[in-house]
């Protein structure tokens, strides 16, 4: 049986010197290439493929945003490509991560695979499981504040700018981004969220709220001491105990 | 460890010598007191050494004598001084040179005179003290020149030690600047993107492969040549931006196509080297590489009066206006500007109003290296 595989790189050649690779190995199937991050989510959630060549710098939504914004289900093998990425290549080594450096060249690329398909065989959650982790990590590392999220509908991926939204939900392990009268599910902690998002433009309200200040329509003091806060579109949500401080910071 | 007990020794020895300077001082003193002066013949100059008849004659002509080594001795500090202060060397030997004589004759004269009154101490026999300089001068000169010079070799010696010292660092800091321009100006991404682009060529198309490999070569060739330089002519900045952007067509295929425009009045001015570079990576990775369909950069080079104005457009997405990404770009042209020119540069960049991004650099104009002592 054929690994069904996936290529993602940005830019062509480097791509299609994976791609190559791909073709010309027996164990494996080229089920189609992607050039930039948001296209390799909607390939990889429609085809389902076993294995993944996935570059790590890519503008837009890099590698590892890639695997962050993936569900559980559909997280295929990952064998990361990477020019020159000094973090990432350690990190790669401490979690033994499959990964291979350009120029990618016979030799290594058939080793990775062979590690790849006896590890499929034999335990197929493990590694998973360190590169979901790595990614989680990598997000959670980035100074930059997070412009927009990538959410699904279906097979298609589409992002939502943080501009737009009015307020997040926690939802299980993921958030539910509230724009408008539209919620959209995205694949995220509340703690990337709460770090990342521009805190002169984001508060958090409740162990799993927070809103856009802007979009508060008004704020009210109960017997409890809690507040009850009114969104712009209606939606009423209550603070929790620890974070009605933070309100009344936004009160002062 | 291993000079410890040499300097040790060297200190005995100093204290040998001094104890012995201070003893034939003392020696002199009490003869010169007690022992009646020899006369002098009028008309006849004094002769250094008479030769001595008595125990006391033969050592006061000892401390006569020795008072010039003592003050050799007293003098060498002075003249490694000197020899720093006034070196004989290609530039300002003359200067040099009568520093160090006319340091050499006052301490001449300076030993003579009292070698005259210790030899002489209020006797009624003594020459006139001119008669007795002019003998001394004569004399005292010639070990002091001795030191002199062997002072000025010994720091010479010093001195290209020294120079040779400073020359391995500064090459040590080239080689390092030259290190940081290659990775700061050619990012290790593109490098081994381009690697792998060329691998794949090497199937396909191998003539391609061919002239990509050669396009890298002569960018890497210039990039070492030029990182210890910090500007060139505009002319020489295009010519290696032509090898980068040559590449870049390669990478990006056909959907890309790339201007480069500049006055002809602007070929000899001068630019920090590299710097059209990255700016216009800049833009194929967000102009170019993020979106889909036909992609356009403009470099331009133009003069308006005293001012350089270098500007990069592309016709990439206007859409998300705070963009992290080309911020950190720019951040590192920013920086490298005002380290060469300070206040007299401006960079301004933006999303224009029908799409696309404009990175604008306004530099003083200048076609000679020297005004603003930029090597």
């Amino acid at each position: 049986m054929t690994l069904r595989t996936v290529v993602v790189d940005d830019e062509v050649l480097p791509r299609q010197r994976v791609a190559d690779l791909v073709r010309g190995d027996a164990r494996l199937e080229l089920v189609g290439e992607a050039d930039d991050g948001r296209s390799a989510l909607d390939l990889i959630v429609e085809q389902r493929p076993a294995l993944v060549f996935l570059d790590i710098q890519m503008p837009e939504l890099d590698g590892f945003q890639v695997i962050a914004a993936l569900d559980d289900d559909v997280l295929p093998a990952v064998v990361f490509v990477t020019a020159y990425d000094a973090y990432a290549i350690r990190a790669f080594e401490v979690d033994a991560i499959d990964y291979l450096l350009k120029p990618v060249n016979t030799d290594r690329f058939d080793a990775a695979v062979s590690r790849v398909a006896t590890r499929l065989g034999a335990s197929p959650s493990q590694s998973e499981t360190a590169v979901r982790s790595l990614a989680t990590r990598a997000s959670e590392s980035r100074a930059t504040p997070i412009v927009r999220f990538v959410a699904r509908r279906g097979a298609k991926h589409y992002f939502i700018r943080a501009s737009d939204i009015d307020w997040i939900e926690a939802d299980g392990n993921y958030l539910r981004l509230w724009t408008g009268d539209r919620s959209h599910l995205v694949r995220e902690t509340m703690k990337v969220a709460e770090e990342r998002l521009d805190e002169s433009r984001f508060v958090r309200i409740h162990r799993s709220t927070i809103v856009a200040i802007d979009r508060i329509a008004s704020i009210q003091a109960q017997d409890s001491g809690d507040y009850l806060v009114t969104m712009a579109g209606g939606a009423k949500l209550t603070s929790s105990r620890g974070y009605a401080d933070r309100i009344r910071g936004l009160l002062r | 460890m291993a000079d410890r007990p040499a300097r040790r020794s060297d200190t005995r020895l100093l204290w040998g010598v001094a104890i012995a300077a201070a003893v034939l001082s003392l020696l002199t003193f009490v003869a010169s007191r007690f022992v009646p002066a020899l006369p002098v013949p009028r008309g006849s100059l004094p002769r250094m050494r008479n030769p001595p008849n008595s125990a006391g004659e033969f050592l006061r002509s000892l401390g006569v004598g020795s008072l010039i080594w003592y003050g050799c001795f007293a003098a060498a500090p002075c003249f490694v001084w000197l020899s720093r202060r006034a070196p004989v060397d290609r530039r300002s030997w003359k200067v040099g040179v009568a520093t160090h004589l006319a340091a050499v004759v006052v301490f001449a004269l300076i030993t003579a005179w009292i070698q005259y009154h210790l030899s002489y101490h209020s006797s009624p026999l003594a020459p006139p003290l001119a008669d007795y300089l002019e003998v001394g001068l004569i004399a005292d000169a010639l070990p002091y020149l001795t030191v002199a010079v062997a002072a000025h070799a010994i720091d010479a010696r010093t001195r290209v030690y020294e120079r040779d010292l400073e020359a391995a660092r500064v090459r040590g800091e080239l080689a390092e600047s030259r290190l940081e321009a290659l990775t700061a100006q050619l990012q290790p991404h593109f490098l081994f993107n381009t690697l792998q682009g060329i691998s794949t060529l090497i199937a396909h198309d191998p003539p391609a492969a061919d002239a990509m490999l050669s396009d890298l070569s002569d960018l890497l060739r210039e990039v070492l040549r030029r990182g210890e330089r910090r500007e060139v002519s505009v002319d020489e900045e295009l010519r290696v931006l032509e090898s980068y952007l040559s590449i870049s067509r390669r990478r990006f295929g056909e959907r890309l196509s790339i201007s480069v425009s500049r006055g002809e009045d602007v070929r000899q001015a001068l630019v920090p080297f590299f710097v059209l570079q990255p700016l216009v990576e800049n833009a194929l990775h967000h102009g170019v590489g993020s979106h889909a369909g036909p992609a356009t950069v403009a470099v331009d080079v133009r003069r308006d009066k005293q001012t350089l104005v270098l500007s990069v457009k592309d016709n990439g997405p206007a859409e998300h206006a705070p963009d992290a990404g080309r911020g950190i770009g720019l951040a590192n042209t920013r920086e490298r500007l005002s380290g060469l020119y300070g206040d007299a540069q401006r960079l301004d960049s933006g999303h224009s109003p029908e799409g696309g991004f404009t990175v604008r650099i306004e530099l003083p104009f200048r076609e000679s290296a020297d005004d603003l002592g930029v090597r």
